[in-house]
C-alpha cells in the first residue's frame, strides 16, 4: 500500500499547488488535497488559532483539522525563503510548529525546511528529507522534483499575458473598465474567502488583471524605482506590480489591493501603496479588508461604489 | 544640526551622550505620553504594530521641537522593523515635514546604502580617538544601566521598607546620567550594587517570574504599563529575559569574536525551544519560546509574555506557549498591548495571576 499524503488547500498551496501535487505523484504517492474553503473549515480554522493571527493562517488550521484524520501524512512545508535575501513572512516560517502545537490526534507531519536565503543547493536536503519518510531513493526524488518543476515552470509561464501591461492591450475588451487586483495568491484565489471577488467583478463588466498576469519584469522594473529593497518574497508581487502600474497610469483603470485581516506585511505595503496613490492622483484605489467576519453586502456595496467612480472616470476622460 | 531618534526603555542616555560627543546638537523626543500614542496611532497605519506608532509619534513631537535630523535602526526582514523606517519616512514626508532620515542597516549588498548613515554620523567628528571614546562611554552607561536594573529587579520584591530599592535606582540612573568618564561610570556601578547589597531583605522567597516577548513591549515601561515596577511592589520578583546592551552585543559582534565559551541568547533559546519552535521566526519569536522553557524547567512560578498587537513573531511564539504550558504546568499570562490597553484591565489580570501563583504554590507547600 502507498502511503497518502495530504496537503492543505490553503497559503502557499495556491502558488506552488502543480509543483508539490505532481512531485508527490511522480513519486507514487497518493495525494489527497484537502477541499475548497467552506464554513465548516473556516469555523475550524479559527476555534483552533490564536485570535491574533490573520485570515489566511486560521483557515490553513482549518484545512489541517479537515484532512488530518483522512491521510498518513501531512505535508507542511517550512517555508524561509525562496530566494537571496528575500524571506516569507514569519507566520509561514513558524506554521508547521502552529499546527503541532495547536491540533491534536495528527499523522505524522513531514516537515521539510526549505531555505535558499544562503545557497539554492539548500533545496536537496530538503527533499531528501521529504524521500526518506516516505521510503524512495535519492535519484527518483531529484528525477520526480525536476519533472514536476518543469511542468509548474511552464504552467506559471502560461498565464503570463504581456498584454495585460500595454495601454490597449489585445484580448480585454476596449469599453469595459480595466482593473487590476492585487493581492496574494492565497486570499485571491480562496473563493470562499473573498466571496468570489472575480466572478463578481467579472459579472459586473469588468475586466481584471490578475497578479500572475504581469510578467516578471514589470515587477522587478517597478521595484526598481522603489528605494527600500523589499525583502518579502510575497510583497514583491504585490508591491512591484502597484509600482509599475503609478509609474504607467495609461495600462489599467483602477486598482483593488485585497489584504486579509492581520497580514502583518500587507500591513505596511498597502500604506505605501495606499499614500502613493493618493500622492499621484491619476490611479483610483480601492482598499478591501477580509476577516472572518465579512459580510457579503458590504463587499458588493463598495466594489459597485468604485466601479460607477470609475466608469464616470472614463466618460469624462 | 539639531538630531533625534526615538525612545526605547533607556535607550535616550547612551544616545544623548554619543551624539553629543560627536558634535550634534540633541533633541531627545519628549517622553512617551498618551499624546504621543494619539498622534502616533493617527497617523500610523492601522494594523501596524504598536512600537511603529509609538516611534512615530516620538519623531513628530521632536520634528516640533526643531530636530532636523533623524537616525533610526532597521534591519532586513522577515519582521516588519525593517520598513519601519521607509514607512515612517513617508508618512513623516507627507505630514509636510522638513528633515533628512537616516537608517542603520546591516549590509545587505548595497556598499551606499550601507556606508551613507554612517558617514553622516561622523560629520562633525573626523578624530577616530574621541568617536572611540563617544562609543565607549555611551556603551558603559549603557551596560550600567543593564547591570544595575538586573540587580534592582532582584531586591526591590524582597525589602523590608517598602520604595528603598526604587529610591537608590533612580539616583544611581540619574547619576549615570551626569557621568562622563568610563571610571565614574564603573564607579557609580560598583558604588550602586554595594548599597543595594545593604538593603534589608524579608526571608521569604517571593514568586518569581520571568518576562518575555516583543523587545520594544518588554524594555519600554511605558508600553508595559510599568510592569516590572507593578509586580515587583507587590512582592514578585521579576525577571526579565532582554536587555539591550546584551542584545546589541549579539548583533553587532561577529560570533567568532565573542567569547567562545558564552552562548548567546538567541544560541541558547533555540536549543531550549527545540521540540516547540524548530527555527528562527524572526523578531523575538524563537526567544520567546526558549526563555519560557528555559525558566520553566528552572522552577519558576509563572511567565508573562507582552508582545504588541498583531507582531507576527510573538503571534507565532503565542500560540506554542499553551503546550510549554501544559508539559511544565506553569502558568503563562500573555499581554497583548496597543494604543486602545488601559492600565486598570492590566492591573486586574495582573493581580488575578499573581493570585493564581500564590494558591498554586500553597497547594505545593502543603502537599
Amino acid at each position: 500500500m502507498e502511503p497518502v499524503v495530504g496537503i492543505p488547500r490553503a497559503l502557499l498551496y495556491y502558488h506552488y499547488n502543480w509543483l508539490w501535487e505532481n512531485f508527490f505523484n511522480f513519486l507514487g504517492v497518493e495525494v489527497i488535497v484537502s477541499p475548497p474553503t467552506n464554513k465548516q473549515i473556516l469555523n475550524n480554522g479559527v476555534s483552533f488559532s490564536v485570535d491574533e493571527a490573520c485570515l489566511p493562517v486560521k483557515v490553513f488550521m482549518g484545512h489541517c483539522f479537515e484532512i488530518k484524520d483522512k491521510v498518513d501524512y501531512i505535508f507542511l512545508p517550512r517555508m524561509i525563503s525562496g530566494k537571496k535575501r528575500e524571506y516569507f513572512c514569519p507566520k509561514l516560517m513558524g506554521i508547521p510548529d502552529m499546527v503541532k502545537n495547536n491540533l491534536s490526534n495528527l499523522p505524522s507531519l513531514i516537515i521539510p525546511t526549505i531555505d535558499l536565503s544562503k545557497s539554492k543547493r539548500n533545496l536537496y536536503p530538503a527533499l531528501f528529507e521529504i524521500g526518506k519518510m516516505l521510503g524512495k531513493k535519492e535519484k527518483k526524488i531529484i528525477d520526480s522534483y525536476n519533472k514536476a518543476l518543469k511542468i509548474w515552470e511552464k504552467e506559471r509561464k502560461q498565464k503570463v499575458l504581456e498584454t495585460s501591461i500595454q495601454p490597449k492591450g489585445k484580448g480585454f475588451s476596449q469599453d469595459k473598465p480595466k482593473i487590476a487586483v492585487i493581492s496574494h495568491s492565497y486570499t485571491l484565489y480562496d473563493n470562499y474567502m473573498n466571496m468570489d471577488l472575480i466572478k463578481r467583478l467579472q459579472t459586473m463588466g469588468v475586466e481584471t488583471i490578475l497578479p500572475e498576469m504581469l510578467p516578471s519584469w514589470a515587477i522587478e522594473k517597478g521595484l526598481s524605482t522603489f528605494n527600500k529593497r523589499m525583502y518579502w518574497s510575497l510583497g514583491r508581487r504585490i508591491m512591484g506590480s502597484a509600482k509599475y502600474y503609478f509609474n504607467h497610469p495609461e495600462c489599467i483603470d483602477g486598482i483593488i489591493l485585497l489584504v486579509a485581516f492581520g497580514c502583518g506585511p500587507d500591513s505596511l505595503i498597502g500604506e505605501l501603496i495606499e499614500r502613493e496613490a493618493k500622492r499621484i492622483k491619476k490611479l483610483p484605489l480601492l482598499l478591501l479588508t477580509l476577516d472572518e467576519h465579512s459580510g457579503e453586502a458590504g463587499l458588493i456595496t463598495r466594489i459597485e461604489a468604485f466601479i460607477d467612480l470609475i466608469q464616470r472616470r472614463k466618460k469624462v476622460g | 544640526m539639531r538630531v533625534t531618534f526615538p525612545h526605547m526603555g533607556r535607550i535616550d542616555i547612551p544616545g544623548y551622550t554619543f551624539f553629543k560627543r560627536l558634535g550634534w546638537d540633541v533633541i531627545i523626543p519628549p517622553p512617551i505620553t498618551k499624546k504621543t500614542i494619539e498622534l502616533g496611532s493617527r497617523y500610523a497605519p492601522e494594523f501596524a504594530c504598536f512600537p511603529l506608532k509609538i516611534n512615530l509619534g516620538n519623531m513628530i513631537e521632536a520634528l516640533e521641537l526643531g530636530a532636523e535630523v533623524i537616525f533610526m535602526a532597521g534591519g532586513h526582514g522577515p519582521c516588519r522593523f525593517g520598513y519601519y523606517g521607509e514607512v515612517e519616512k513617508t508618512i513623516l514626508k507627507d505630514l509636510g515635514y522638513n528633515f533628512e532620515f537616516y537608517v542603520f542597516e546591516p549590509y545587505a549588498g548595497r556598499f551606499k546604502k550601507f556606508f551613507q548613515p554612517i558617514c553622516q554620523l561622523f560629520k562633525y567628528e573626523k578624530n577616530l580617538l574621541k568617536i572611540y571614546n563617544a562609543g565607549k562611554i555611551a556603551w558603559e552607561q549603557g551596560k550600567a544601566i543593564d547591570v544595575i536594573t538586573k540587580s534592582v529587579y532582584r531586591i526591590w520584591p524582597r525589602e523590608e521598607i517598602p520604595g528603598t530599592t526604587k529610591r537608590l535606582y533612580q539616583s544611581a540612573i540619574a547619576k549615570i546620567k551626569k557621568a562622563d568618564s568610563v571610571s565614574t561610570i564603573r564607579y557609580i556601578v560598583d558604588d550602586t550594587l554595594k548599597q543595594l547589597g545593604e538593603i534589608k531583605i524579608k526571608k521569604e522567597t517571593p514568586l518569581k517570574v520571568a518576562l518575555v516577548g516583543e523587545i520594544y513591549a518588554v524594555l519600554e515601561p511605558y508600553m508595559n504599563f510599568n510592569l516590572e515596577d507593578f509586580l515587583s511592589d507587590r512582592g514578585v520578583e521579576v525577571t526579565r529575559t532582554i536587555y539591550i546592551t546584551d542584545w546589541a552585543e549579539e548583533q553587532l559582534i561577529p560570533k567568532k569574536i565573542r567569547q567562545k565559551k558564552k552562548i548567546g541568547h538567541h544560541e541558547e533559546s533555540k536549543r531550549f525551544a527545540c521540540g516547540y519552535l524548530d527555527h528562527f521566526v524572526g523578531g523575538h519569536g524563537i526567544e520567546t519560546v526558549g526563555t519560557a522553557v528555559k525558566y520553566a524547567q528552572a522552577g519558576y512560578d509563572g511567565v508573562i509574555q507582552v508582545l504588541p498587537f498583531t507582531c507576527m513573531p510573538e503571534i507565532v511564539a503565542q500560540s506554542i506557549l499553551p503546550s510549554i504550558s501544559r508539559d511544565y504546568e506553569i502558568p503563562i499570562l500573555t499581554i497583548i498591548i496597543d494604543e486602545h490597553s488601559g492600565q486598570a484591565g492590566l492591573i486586574t489580570r495582573l493581580e488575578a495571576f499573581i493570585d493564581l501563583l500564590q494558591w498554586k504554590r500553597s497547594k505545593k507547600e502543603v502537599c
